[in-house]
């Protein structure tokens, strides 16, 4: 069956760069937000509900419209977080609850830091598209570190997205959750070590 | 070889209606075809750089799908609109007389059908939510044929407009085809009656 597909990808490494453990899955993840996403998108609308990662409301404008004079600024889906940003991006955490449909966040968050029980995290990257025969994908990927010397489990992981509109209707900047997905089997980060999360996304005619 | 299953399909459905509105056949189906566009479109969106695709005039055309901060001038921003009015058939749901399978860089229906046989009214939302576990939006648009013959529709695409203006740099419109798709068995619309095609994306998890 053709359509959108993705899978994630965990590879983690001792303090040498060693691969310990690798993971790979198919990724189920993509949630009612990216729908909602799509569809505001498609109609060109402003003022779209979307569930922020609270749980409470917030407004995704597709559509942009500024007269001269004041400021304007539009980024839809951003996922491509700076270092040590844990907000959204390429995201990781120990939750262990089955997805649902309407999940809003992860449901237990590694935090970015040093100290024990967290992770550094690193910038997204991206990876150009390949169109493999009749097969087309591009990547999403993050590395995180482990520095404070205690070895870290993750157990699920997932995709927090940027948007950002400012227009005559006003300034919204909002994050939510696109993508989730808890792992078949945790990934331990080693002492010292790193985890590399990739998403690929793909589709094929 | 890992294959992963489908998390965001799209499923088309055709109903060919007489000129009095009687059901004639309804046919549906998993819309097999995400065009590269697709995909690149996403990959430019989740990090907010452009990237070159071509339009459905085989015209490589730069796309932002973001609008950097900016102020004292006019910004107009109209990300992939496929909301398409009535007799514009530049864009929206299409249908086409073209048989020739899809690849993933096809930029236009192999053959679109004038506007003069098959007259286009608007594509519209029709619905959008929930169902267990599933997330959709579809979208319609009827098709009239006032020519004087049937018409023998064989293939679907959803083209989406492009529009970036801030300040003097004017991008676009620009109409870029998302999806195509090839019917297996021709669906023949008689002379004075009407099909109606929905175009149905959604999420599984």
């Amino acid at each position: 069956m053709s359509g959108l597909k993705a899978y994630v990808k965990l590879t983690a490494r001792d303090r040498e760069g060693r691969v310990v453990q690798q993971l790979t899955m198919e990724s189920r993840s993509f949630l009612f937000n990216l729908i909602k996403v799509l569809r505001a998108l498609f109609s060109a609308q402003h003022s779209n509900p979307i569930v922020l990662l609270d749980g409470s409301e917030g407004r995704f404008d597709a559509y942009c419209f500024v007269d001269g004079g004041t400021m304007s600024t539009n980024w839809w889906c951003h996922l491509m977080a700076p270092k040590e940003d844990d907000s959204f991006g390429v995201v990781v955490g120990n939750g262990t609850t089955p997805v649902a449909i309407d999940d809003y966040n992860l449901e237990s968050k590694i935090l970015h830091g040093e100290g024990m029980g967290r992770l550094y995290y690193w910038d997204v990257k991206s990876e150009e598209v390949v169109v493999d025969g009749n097969t087309i994908k591009f990547k999403v990927k993050r590395v995180f570190e482990e520095r404070a010397g205690s070895s870290v489990d993750v157990k699920e992981v997932g995709l927090i997205a940027f948007h950002r509109c400012t227009d005559d209707n006003g300034d919204t900047q909002i994050k939510f959750l696109i993508a989730r997905d808890v792992l078949t089997s945790t990934v331990t980060v080693p002492a010292q070590g790193t985890l590399l999360v990739e998403y690929e996304i793909s589709c094929t005619v | 070889m890992f294959k992963p299953r489908v998390n965001v399909q799209v499923e088309y459905e055709i109903e060919v209606r007489d000129k009095a509105g009687r059901l004639l056949r309804r046919v549906s189906g998993t819309a097999e075809s995400f065009l590269s566009r697709f995909i690149e479109w996403l990959l430019t969106g989740f990090v907010s750089t452009p990237y070159s695709f071509k339009d459905r005039s085989n015209t490589d055309r730069e796309v932002y799908t973001h609008v950097p901060a900016t102020s004292g001038v006019d910004v107009e921003f109209i990300n992939m609109d496929v909301k398409a009015p009535a007799d514009n058939v530049d864009y929206g749901i299409l249908v086409g007389y073209g048989t020739t399978s899809p690849t993933p860089s096809d930029y236009d229906l192999g053959s679109p059908a004038p506007n003069s046989e098959l007259k286009a009214y608007e594509t519209s939302l029709e619905e959008y939510g929930v169902s267990g576990n599933e997330t959709y939006a579809t979208f319609k648009r009827v098709f009239e044929n006032v020519s004087s013959a049937d018409k023998t529709i064989n293939e679907l695409g959803l083209a989406a407009k492009y529009y970036r203006k801030v300040g003097t740099d004017e991008r676009g419109p620009w109409y870029f085809l998302l999806i195509r798709d090839v019917l297996s068995t021709g669906q023949t619309v008689p002379a004075g009656a009407s099909v109606t095609v929905r175009y149905k994306v959604k999420t599984v998890t």
